[in-house]
């Protein structure tokens, strides 16, 4: 042991951090469920969802049999995926659904997401990208 | 009385569209919306014609009222948010909207199918977005 001074640990909250939901479609039409995961507990709200894919057509035909954070419906049953999307044409920064403002602070993200059957190939990932933020000052 | 804290919700429409008909709707508003402020419209015209990536600019037209058709905002092409749904470039824009549904009241309209195409029937989903209070 040394006897120096060690500078105090000071915990800041950072402002923003982005935090990624994979979804493993396993079969055309299927449906995946998770509903185990909670929002990371040192971030505020939900400011900005997005949705991407690892195969270049799943998008089509899409959608959320359920999204909820917390308690709080996000998106109706039938809501289309693509909508929360948008391709390689726009800023990545400007890729996300920004009608979000939901208190983050460990919420319960449960999602049902259902194929469209029209991927190219099986399984495939779909990712749901969270943007989550703290006030600043 | 309400908090006066709002959060933005959304509920789908969806209508079964007959080629060549005209297709009338009638819907609840739900009770919690306390403004509408934004409407999307898609349709899968383009999977039941077989995966086609053509799809006609315009293949029909809709109309839609709220409130007893006392109010009736949107006049205008059936149309898919990118017009083909099969690419993914731009982001979703909603249709801006300023509408105050009373309690009760129905949206409802048509959308009058051209039959341009020749195929069969196909869903069209009206998204409408708005405010609910917060609680």
């Amino acid at each position: 042991m040394d006897n120096l001074e060690r500078p105090p640990v000071i915990k800041t909250l950072r402002h923003v951090r982005y935090q990624i939901i994979p979804l493993i479609i396993a079969a055309p039409g299927n449906t995946k469920e998770e509903s185990s995961i909670n929002t990371d507990v040192n971030y505020g709200e939900v400011d900005g969802i997005q949705v991407t894919y690892s195969d270049s057509t799943a998008h089509l035909n899409s959608t959320f049999d359920q999204f909820k954070i917390g308690e709080k419906e996000i998106y109706p049953k039938g809501y289309e995926t693509r909508n929360c999307s948008a391709g390689l044409e726009t800023g990545v920064n400007d890729r996300y659904d920004e009608e979000i403002k939901e208190p983050a602070l460990g919420s319960t993200i449960s999602i049902i997401m259902r194929d469209g059957g029209n991927a190219t190939a099986y399984p495939y990932t779909a990712f749901v990208y969270l943007r989550l933020k703290n006030p600043t000052k | 009385m309400g908090s006066g804290i709002t959060r933005t919700k959304r509920f789908i429409i969806e209508v079964a569209v007959t080629a060549g008909e005209i297709n009338q709707f009638r819907h609840k508003v739900p009770a919690e919306y306390i403004k509408i402020n934004g409407f999307l419209m898609t349709h899968n015209h383009s999977f039941v014609s077989g995966g086609a990536t053509q799809v006609p600019p315009q293949i029909g037209n809709v109309s839609i009222s709220f409130n007893n058709k006392s109010s009736n905002p949107i006049n205008g092409p059936v149309m898919d948010i990118d017009n083909s749904n099969t690419r993914l470039d731009r982001k979703v824009k909603w249709l801006t909207l300023d509408e105050t549904p009373l309690k009760g009241e129905y949206i409802e309209g048509f959308i009058e199918d051209f039959g341009l195409a020749g195929v069969g029937d196909y869903i069209v989903k009206l998204y409408f977005k708005g405010l609910v209070e917060y609680n």
